[in-house]
This record gives C-alpha cells, structure tokens and sequence, in this order.
C-alpha cells in the first residue's frame, strides 16, 4: 500500500528568522543541549513547530532532522500542528475529577467538541489536526495529566492564564478575556 | 583480569568487564533475548534476559549489567520466568510475529499465552510502507528494539536517518515527520534490515516472494564469497533459491564486515540475472 | 498534632521577590554557616540529621552528597523541580512562595560537593515557578551570592534553569538528564548510578525541591535541632498534599509521625460530613489506603510495612460517593499516557493495564481479568527500567484489595459508565 508522500517542507521565511533569532538569542553556537530551550522558543514565538521549522533548526544545530523529530514528539506541550483556536488545557486528573473535573469535561465536550489528543500518543504528530468539528471550533482544547494545582481544583489553563475552581462558564468568560470567540 | 561470580548455585569465572550475559553464554547457559545483537550496543529495553541479582531490588538486564566480583545471579526464579514470559506475551500480544520466529520460539519456550490478553487487545497499527526498490518497512511487525537506529547511526553507518519518535504505546521508529525513505536521509545499505529480528524490515525481493507464496527457505541454499565491487572485501553470503540469488548477508563474527554491507554489497546483485525478479 | 512551618516559614508571609524579604527571615544564615564552617561540617550534619530524599526514593541526603563530593573532576548539582505526580503541588508552592530558599540550599549544595554548575529541571507547566526561580539567581547573582566568586568563598557557582515541556517520565532522573542533554527524555540504565556519571556524564548530586529546601533547615537548626520533629528513621517535617474530599485541600507541614488520620483532621476532615472511602497515598505511583489505616503514622517505615509509600506527599482523599474505579481508570490511563515506551513490560503493560481496568470500571470485568492485572503488575514492577514501570501497578493492584474484582453497583459512577462507551485510552 503506498503512503502518502509527505517531503520534507521548506520552512517559510518567518520561520527561518525565528529560527535564526533564536540561535542568535543563545550567544554562542548551539549545542544540542539547546535544542528543547530552541524549541521553547520557537514555539512561543510561532505558536507551533513547523515541520519546515524544525528541518532549518536541525541544518543549523548540524543535527539529523528524525533525532530533532524524535525529541520534539516526545513532549506533550510541543505542539506540531498549528493551534486552530485559543489553547485551552483542562487538567482531568484525579484530584480535579474527585471535584468535578468529568462533569466539566463533559460540559466542554458539549461546548466546543471533543479534545484533541497528544500528537506525540497517536503517532504521526504529522496526522493529528486532521479532527473533523473540532478543528473548526474556536478553542483548541485537551485534557491534561495533573497541573499541580489540586489545591485550586479543578483547574484549567485557557489562553495562558491559569483558572481555579472553574467551570465551563467560567472558561468562557476566560476565553473571551483572552481573545477567543468562544 | 577473571572473576568469580556465582551463578544459579554454581560458581563460575567470568572475565572482567564482562556482561552476565557473556558470562552465562561461555558457561553454556543463556537468557532469551531479542534486543540483543553482538555488534551493537546494549540497548536493554526488551528486558526478555532479566536475572536476578542479589541485593538488586528489580531484576537486572543479564545483556548489559557487567560482571563484579562475588555476584550472586540466579537465571530460573519463579519472579525471573513470570517476568520474561509476560514479558514475552506483552510484545507477541501486540505486533504481528508471523515472520519473527526467534519472538515465538522464545514464547514457546515459556509457555506464553499472548492470546490471553483478548482479541480486543490493542495492537501495532501501521500500514505497510512499501516506498522503495530495495525494501519495506512494516511497523506492525516492530518490537521497538532499537537495532536499527544503531545500525544507522552511531554503531555501524553515522547515517542517522532514523529514530524514534512518539511516545509510549505509540513510540514507532521514524524517518523524521514518516518521510518516504527516498526523502530520507536514507543510503540504503540495508544494515539495518540485517539486524531487524522481526522482520519489520525486509528485502523487497523476499517481501515480493513471501507474498507470492514463493518464499521457502529449504530450498535455499547459501554461497560463501567476497563483495566484488572493491577492494574492502567485504564477505558475502548469497542465499540462492532455485539457481537465482534471493538476498544477500554478510555474518555477523566477520572480521571485516560485522555484519555490516553498503547498498551494493547489499543489493546490488540483480545484475547477475538477465531478468531480475524484481518489481 | 499541629501543623509546624518550618519549610513553609515564609511562604505567604515574606515578598518572594525580594531578596531583602528573605534575608529578614533567616533567609542565607544557612549559607553564612556553611562557608564559615567548611564542607566537612555541611557534610556530617546532612548526614546526621537523617534527612531522607524527598523526591519518592527516600534516599539518604547526606550519603548522597558526599558520593558527589569525593567523586573525581567535574560535578554538577541538579535540583529536580519536574513535580508531575499526580496530585502533587508542594514543590511548585515552594518554589513560588520561596525560591531564594531554592536557590540558598543548591548554593550550599554546590560549594560542598565542589560543583560550579547548578541547573534546576523545572516542569514545563510551572511558568510563574520558573520567572521567580530566575529573579532569584538575577537578584543573587547581583549580591554577590552566586557566580565567579559566590558568596565570597572565591569559588565559582551559577544555576540555570530549564524548562521541561510535558513529560512525567523526566522527573526520573536519568530521563532528566537526557531531557537537559537534548535527547528523548528516556531513562538511562542503571549502573551507573548519576553520582558516578550523571549530566553531560559529569557526577551529580540530583536532589528534589523539598529534599533541598530542608538543608538549609539543617544546618541552621543543627542535626539535633532538625530531628526535633519526626521519628527516629523520618526525621523533620514533611510537606503533604492534601487534595479531593476535603473541605480544605491544601498544603500541610507536619513531623513526620503525625498519622493519617491527624493530618485530615487538619485538613478539615472529609467533606460534607460524609465518610471515608479510601486514600490515594503518594500518587498515581502510590497505593490505595482503606479508612482502616487512619491512625497509621506517616512515616517512611510505617508507610511502607502497610505496603504503602510517602512517595512524593500527595494524600487523595476519596469519600464514600466516589467511584473508586474511575479514579483507578485515570490512574492506568496516566501511565498509559506517559510511559516513554522504551521498554517493553512498561510501554505494553501499561496498555494492557489500561484496557484490563477499564473492563473493570465498566463492568465488563472478565474472570482471567485478575490473574492477568497481576501478571502484568509483577513484570512491570520486576522488570521495567525505572521507576515509572516499577511503580505503574501498585495503585491498581492495591485497589484491587481494597474492592474485589467486580466493583458494586454504587461504585459505578458516570465516569465508569462513559468509560464502557469509549474505547480505553481515550478520554474518559
């Protein structure tokens, strides 16, 4: 069965100055012990790793395009496909659900369509994204492990800013704070 | 410089900066082991050769932990055969072993039972990638040993066109955003299709034949030779079946080669046929 | 027994972004001592304070760093701040409300196993942790008490921090340094243990936040001054993390021996004036501890002669409504989700963990079921790499002595039953 051809993507040239930036911003020569602090970078600066990206950063660390790969699709806040909304993490985890977090989820759900799941869980980060109503709702959405916040529970962080004792109301409200339609 | 270790009971000599694993294999006895390959380095992440070892809390990868004086080993504990033969049913539960005889002898050995996970256990789900002349690469088939991201990389080819990616269930071995291999930074030389123990990765000639119901090693027979393209010489097996040559090896204790061949070694051998079973 | 805030002295009370703050409360006596007084000193009083890791190893302190102090050529020291089990917020806490302590106690940590370089691993979601922690290193470094010459001692010592991005598994400390190194956070195989090649291969002390945050502690109140508090084998305080059903979810600082019972009660006791079901205790990588244990001490050897763990200090607290294997589900789906997959009886296992207790959460439980959560419970603990795959059972299977295989009707709560619905492994 043929795959589909997926050729590596010639970065975009504002990715290549936020590339370039960022190494300039290091001082000195990366190392790849600069490459997760790089990624940080990009990504607050692009709002994403594009594939494109991460193929110029990997030429300029002299570093093989799988193993930058391979690390980028390891971490859950890497994100490799582009936020199609406000970000928005709902932590689920025990001590949230203990306090409600499955009915909040569940509100959610109802609200803006089902989470997204970590790229790096479903393989392929490239096939993530693809999601059908969730990808065309305002708020790109996910459950997360614990935020360490339990005393606060449950929580949320939406558009960057940190939520306790929320509920789906109050995530509205927080959205449309930061900018999101919602 | 030898040491004395103490193994099942027995004492034994064993070599210093030796692993247990080399230790109990010149002893005559063994661990089951699929991530393990003599030319690479131990990577110990299949944990099927787990011994126990004393004042050790967990058990110890009999492949890489070397040998200290006075050790205490023991290869046959009841914790010792439960954790390989789970071990072993967890990976044959979730791949397809059905060109990776060694897998299933070793479940054999334990009187393994991957199917009692169920049939709804989730398995592997990758398609064939089928995106080349020389071989493919099924993923279904992987147990994630890592032998062929050695092989490429720093163990053998300083190629590094693979590696991992994703993470847990989902960890697969990757070109880097699942590039065709031509889009790779792939030099086919095929190092590691030899090292694969699964079959994941396989020659396309033998894929095409095992497809065609033609593959049959008993009526293959293998030709000791060198590579004829320089002047390395690089040993070669030809594994012929019904007078055409069929795949290309080299043996893993060869002084020269390790194992390792490049793409002509490797593939280039069509050329001897005037019609090449290829495509 | 009372709360005692000895860690958390200044927390709420002294301005964390103030150096002058920190000072007018004791802040780098600790480190005045030390210098004065010498490595040797820092060393024997770590040692005979019985300051246990407070990290989930429970490995003594003080052996630890002297390993590093009389290894060979470069050090480093490494403040594991990737706080990530489940139910766990003390070290984001002192990390916000305290980070000169933070960044004294690894001071002290570097000039005593004579390293220059100190890195804190913070985790990635702690960003306010992370801007705090730096303004304290900017503001030490300007008074002179990090650096080429740190604290006058004439020697060098400087702390970066870096930031995880979402990964439980690189709190284990070998995946820490491959994380730092630039490679997948997977851990490495022990031996060699990190005291002997640790960051970059360098020996390195790696100590958590609140293991750190003792020492200085220790050495302003002396040896004897800090076992004041806590038994003969768990000495000091510990900081527990109290969350679930209670009325106040929390931080508590309490001697270590206070019991379990104690430490809800300061917690406001369980909420609604309902009753007790079960304790998560330590974690996801904890175990289930039934209303039968309230009077248990909490201690490391208390802890563990009931089969449970201190582990990393959070205390989930279920009460008599919560559905017991919906909160198991979203253990198994935890690991589920973070193993790194590098070794086969934690990257399968915790698969088949996870579709196994989510039969169990729905109902759908299968008679081999048991025998089969065992089996994979004794091979990840036995045979997995880290500590991930080594503690990924104990929750499940001691809540499978807590509530036998098919859990009553009133336990399957709407959770379990959306889980019957949905594939296991998604979201529940």
């Amino acid at each position: 069965m043929p795959i589909e051809p997926n050729p590596p993507a010639p970065a975009t040239e504002r990715e290549r100055e936020a590339v370039d930036r960022a190494i300039a911003g290091l001082g000195v020569e990366p190392r790849r012990s600069d490459l997760l602090p790089l990624l940080h970078a990009l990504q607050d600066e692009l709002g994403w790793l594009p594939r494109g990206a991460l193929h110029h950063l990997a030429d300029r660390m002299n570093l093989p395009f799988p193993d930058v790969w391979g690390v980028a699709t390891f971490y859950a806040l890497l994100r490799l496909d582009p936020p199609h909304g406000t970000i928005l993490h709902v932590c689920d985890d025990v001590p949230c659900r203990l306090r409600g977090a499955d009915t909040l989820v569940h509100d959610l759900e109802a609200r803006y369509g089902p989470p997204r799941r970590f790229a790096g869980e479903a393989h392929g980060a490239v096939r993530s994204g693809e999601g059908g109503a969730a990808s065309r709702a305002p708020v790109d959405w996910e459950t997360v492990p614990c935020l360490g916040r339990c005393e606060e529970a449950p929580v949320a962080v939406a558009g960057g800013r940190e939520l306790g004792r929320v509920t789906a109301d109050g995530i509205a409200a927080a959205l449309r704070h930061s900018g999101g339609d919602a | 410089m030898s040491i004395g270790i103490e193994v099942d009971g027995r004492a034994l000599e064993a070599d210093e900066g030796m692993t247990i694993l080399q230790a109990l294999r010149r002893a005559g006895m063994d661990a089951p082991t699929l991530c393990y390959h003599p030319n690479l380095t131990p990577v110990n992440v299949c944990r099927a050769c787990v011994v126990e070892v004393e004042g050790s809390r967990a058990l110890v990868p009999s492949c890489s932990r070397r040998v200290e004086p006075g050790m205490r080993i023991r290869t046959d504990t009841g914790r010792v055969r439960r954790a390989r033969k789970v071990v072993l049913e967890l990976l044959a539960s979730s791949v397809d072993t059905s060109t990776a005889p060694e897998l299933a002898a070793h479940v054999a050995a334990y009187q393994g039972d991957p199917a009692r996970f169920g049939s709804d256990a989730v398995r592997v789900d990758e398609p064939l990638r089928d995106d080349n002349d020389l071989y493919v690469r099924d993923y279904a088939k992987c147990i994630l040993c890592y032998k062929c991201v050695e092989a490429c990389g720093e163990d053998a080819q300083y190629t590094f066109a693979l590696a991992v990616a994703g993470r847990g269930f989902a960890a697969r071995i990757e070109t880097g955003a699942d590039a065709p291999l031509l889009e790779s930074r792939c030099v086919f030389c095929g190092n590691c299709v030899a090292v694969c123990p699964t079959g994941a990765l396989m020659p396309l000639i033998e894929h095409r034949m095992r497809q065609a119901g033609e593959w049959d090693p008993s009526r293959q027979h293998v030709a000791e030779t060198i590579c004829p393209y320089c002047g390395v010489g690089c040993a070669l097996e030809l594994h012929v079946q019904d007078n055409r040559i069929v795949k290309v090896t080299s043996p893993a204790d060869h002084d020269v080669t390790r194992g390792h061949l490049c793409v002509k070694g490797r593939f280039g051998f069509t050329y001897v046929h005037p019609d090449p079973p290829s495509r | 027994m009372p709360e005692i805030r000895r860690l958390l002295a200044r927390a709420g009370v002294a301005d964390p972004e103030s150096l002058e703050a920190y000072r007018s409360l004791r802040g780098y006596e600790a480190l005045t001592r030390a210098t004065e007084r010498g490595p040797a000193w820092v060393l024997s009083e770590l040692e005979a304070s019985g300051l246990l890791g407070r990290g989930g190893a429970a490995f003594p302190a003080g052996r630890k760093w002297r390993a590093v102090a009389e290894a060979g050529g470069r050090r480093r020291v490494v403040c594991n701040a990737d706080e990530s089990e489940p139910g766990t917020f003390k070290d984001r806490v002192l990390m916000e409300e305290d980070p000169f302590a933070v960044v004294e106690a690894m001071t002290i940590a570097g000039l005593t196993v004579g390293a220059e370089d100190g890195l804190i691993y913070v985790r990635g979601e702690y960003r306010l942790a992370a801007t705090r922690l730096r303004q304290a290193i900017d503001q030490a470094e300007r008074a002179g008490l990090l650096g080429a010459d740190a604290a006058g001692t004439g020697r060098a010592f400087r702390i970066r921090v870096f930031r995880g991005a979402g990964a439980y598994i690189c709190g284990e400390e070998t995946a820490l340094f491959n994380s730092v190194e630039g490679r997948r956070g997977e851990p490495r195989n022990k031996p060699p243990f990190p005291t002997q090649a640790g960051l970059f291969g360098d020996p390195t002390l790696v100590n958590n936040v609140e293991t750190l945050c003792n020492v200085p502690v220790v050495l302003r109140e002396g040896a004897s001054g800090f076992r004041r508090y806590g038994t003969e084998r768990s000495t000091g305080t510990k900081l527990w993390c109290v969350s679930g059903h209670v009325e106040r979810p929390g931080l508590y600082e309490v001697p270590f021996g206070t019991t379990l019972g104690e430490l809800l009660e300061l917690a406001g006791g369980v909420w609604r004036g309902r009753r007790l079901q079960a304790v998560l205790c330590g974690g996801a990588a904890g175990t289930f501890l039934g209303p039968d244990r309230l009077d248990l001490p909490l201690t490391f050897e208390d802890l563990r002669t009931a089969g449970g763990t201190v582990g990393s200090g959070a205390v989930i607290v279920l009460d008599e409504t919560a559905s017991l294997w919906d909160v198991v589900l979203r253990v198994a789906r935890f690991f589920q989700e973070e193993s790194c997959g590098q070794c086969v009886p934690c990257r399968v296992g915790t698969q088949r963990q996870l579709e196994i207790v989510g039969r169990l959460a729905s109902g759908r439980a299968r008679p081999e079921d048991p025998q089969l959560l065992a089996d994979i419970g004794a091979a990840m603990t036995d045979a997995s790499i880290c500590g991930l795959g080594q503690t990924a059972a104990g929750a499940v299977l001691s809540a499978l002595t807590l509530q036998p295989l098919v859990p009553p009707s009133n336990s399957r709560g709407k959770g379990a039953q959306r889980a019957a619905r949905g594939r296991p492994g998604e979201s529940v």
